[in-house]
């Protein structure tokens, strides 16, 4: 890890545009983090070890000495973590005898005495040696325990083994070496996760989690840091979640008065329905899907009920989508409205682009009813 | 004298109702493919109940700070026509919340009869807290879940009303007709399952005009 204090504000991220945001963001949470003192910082180099037992496995680490300097980068890592904007997890508790192995190891570290927090870092070590396997690159996890009065915060990190280049200057000319015991700390692996809470029966259930690959296609690899190390679950399930995308997509489709907002809409819904990303976040449908500064970008992120779900992922189920979402209906130049179940779009609905756009449906007709207005 | 958890407990009313909302809500939702399905709703304890558990002097180990502890200030309870239902009913819910503890309440002896209901406590999802919520520190992180059949309800409610509150032991005659009360509709519980897996055996044909 490197050890000079970043003067770069943290952009990083999902969030594009909202840059400026999360920086003054990023600032509030460093005043905030700022009041709480670093108590417990350990650090261990981790390799691989899936399968093997863990039992004895003594990683290379331990406690270290909380210098000035540590202490101001664990507060610039908190900070430009941002995690209040990242994606909520929730332990996975065994619901008879409401326990989490992680849950407990984090307990353990952020309130036991000095000898309960050395044992519960070990174990977390072990625990992250024993979720990686060969496809995984060594790495440093650092775990800190912060508190305040009655309240503790704890942060796992964990940052990939790398390569660097390190240029000296000799009397016999300059030479190059190559550091291949150095992590990287700004690598788009590096992994992270805060829990912060009181020693509650109810606190130290959730937390939010930093992890750029959480949305990647292949799920085991997007499964690795929350489900498999730290024993979570989304905080958001996958069918509310698609629930909640839909009627956000409904609400904003219905705010759109504008053919071509609707039409931007639409083409987003089947977008997402196409992607291999299944995991996806409110803040990315919007990044992906929508035009920048658009009306349709605009009403779906009004549509949003509340901060803390714009960053919450969750696993797209189609087939909730579609029972949530139901309908699409035309409006043809005739007066006549079609309305389609979305999965019969490009099936027995077929709809021709060109300088219009033409519409056709084919069917069996097996039932007929009288309306006085279109439903 | 009254408690001073009254007033702090109704500063927040305002959240606690719009946090019951959303997720009466998103439960309805959750379960609503299932026609078996009678109710859903949920509630905000009252503010009197919420003193009397926070001071209640058998709480063992007692609150640190009840505000966040507690864990049934917003409530749901889901009824279901038949006791096959409440299983699958469960199912989805826990796939819906994240579920930290599960309960069967149940009497203590196989030769008693009485309250029966299935318990869920649940993490409070990101999406439904309302605006101002996060920037309090006094508020739960869990609710609670109440899965329970029509008659399982036909008996718990106006026991909860008459008895359970008592503050003295209740005389024997009424033990024993609530006893009989329990059991009956211990029974009907029964014989609804019956009848409905013999109806799904042998369908009735269908009367025609």
């Amino acid at each position: 890890m490197a050890t000079g204090r970043s003067k770069r504000p943290p952009s990083e991220g999902p969030h594009g545009r909202r840059g400026a945001d999360n920086r003054d963001a990023s600032s509030r949470v460093s005043e905030e983090i700022l009041k709480f003192g670093v108590s417990r910082l350990y650090a261990f180099a981790i390799s691989p070890r899936k399968g093997q037992p863990q039992e004895d496995y003594s990683p290379e680490g331990g406690a270290l000495l909380i210098t000035a300097e540590l202490r101001s980068i664990i507060y610039d890592n908190i900070a430009s973590a941002a995690f209040d904007k990242r994606t909520q997890i929730d332990f996975d508790v065994d619901p008879s005898t409401r326990t989490n192995e992680v849950r407990d190891y984090v307990m353990s570290f952020a309130f036991g005495d000095g000898a309960d927090g050395r044992v519960a870092a070990l174990c977390i070590a072990r625990r992250l040696a024993g979720a990686m396997d060969n496809r995984s690159t060594p790495c440093l996890l650092i775990i800190a325990g912060l508190e305040r009065a009655d309240e503790r915060v704890v942060t796992f990190w964990t940052f990939p083994r790398d390569e660097a280049f390190r240029l000296r200057q000799r009397r016999s000319g300059p030479t190059i070496q190559i550091l291949s015991d150095v992590f990287s700390k700004t690598s788009r692996l590096r992994k992270g996760a805060e829990f912060r809470g009181r020693q509650l029966r109810n606190h130290f259930l959730s937390g939010k989690a930093l992890d750029f690959q959480a949305d990647h296609a292949n799920k085991e690899l997007a499964d690795f840091w929350i489900a498999r190390f730290l024993q979570c679950r989304h905080g958001i399930g996958s069918e509310t979640g698609t629930r909640l995308l839909a009627r956000i997509v409904r609400r904003a489709y219905e705010r759109c008065s504008d053919s071509e907002d609707q039409e931007e809409l639409y083409s987003a819904m089947i977008a997402m329905r196409r992607s291999p990303h299944k995991r996806i976040s409110l803040q990315q449908f919007a990044d992906r899907y929508l035009r920048t500064d658009g009306n349709a970008r605009d009403a779906f992120m009004r549509a949003v009920p509340n901060a803390e779900s714009v960053n919450a992922l969750f696993e797209f189920s189609t087939s909730t989508f579609d029972d949530a979402l139901q309908f699409r209906v035309f409006q043809l130049r005739s007066g006549v409205f079609v309305s389609s179940p979305l999965k019969e779009i490009g099936e027995s609905v077929q709809i021709s682009e060109g300088p219009e756009r033409r519409l056709s449906c084919e069917g069996t007709v097996v039932d007929e009813r009288l309306r006085t207005r279109h439903g | 004298m009254a408690s001073p958890w009254i007033d702090r407990y109704e500063a927040r009313r305002r959240l606690l109702e719009g946090l019951q909302e959303n997720l009466e809500r998103e439960t309805k939702e959750a379960v609503s493919a299932n026609a078996h399905v009678d109710r859903v709703v949920f509630r905000v304890k009252g503010a009197q109940s919420f003193a009397e558990k926070a001071e209640d002097p058998e709480n063992s180990p007692p609150y640190i700070d009840p505000l966040i502890e507690i864990e049934d200030q917003i409530a749901g309870r889901i009824l279901v026509y038949f006791l096959s239902d409440l299983a699958p009913i469960e199912e989805r819910l826990r796939e819906t919340f994240t579920t930290v503890e599960r309960s069967e309440r149940r009497p203590a002896r196989d030769a008693e009869f009485g309250y029966e209901s299935n318990h869920l406590i649940c993490v409070i999802p990101p999406h439904v807290v309302p605006n101002g919520w996060t920037a309090r520190a006094d508020l739960p992180t869990t609710f609670e879940i109440q899965i329970r059949t029509l008659f399982m309800h036909a008996y718990a409610q106006p026991q909860h009303r008459l008895a359970y509150k008592a503050a003295q032991e209740l005389p024997p005659a009424v033990r024993r007709e609530l006893g009989w009360m329990a059991a009956s509709a211990w029974g009907a519980d029964r014989a609804y399952e019956r009848v409905r897996q013999m109806l799904e055996a042998d369908p009735p044909k269908l009367r025609s005009n």
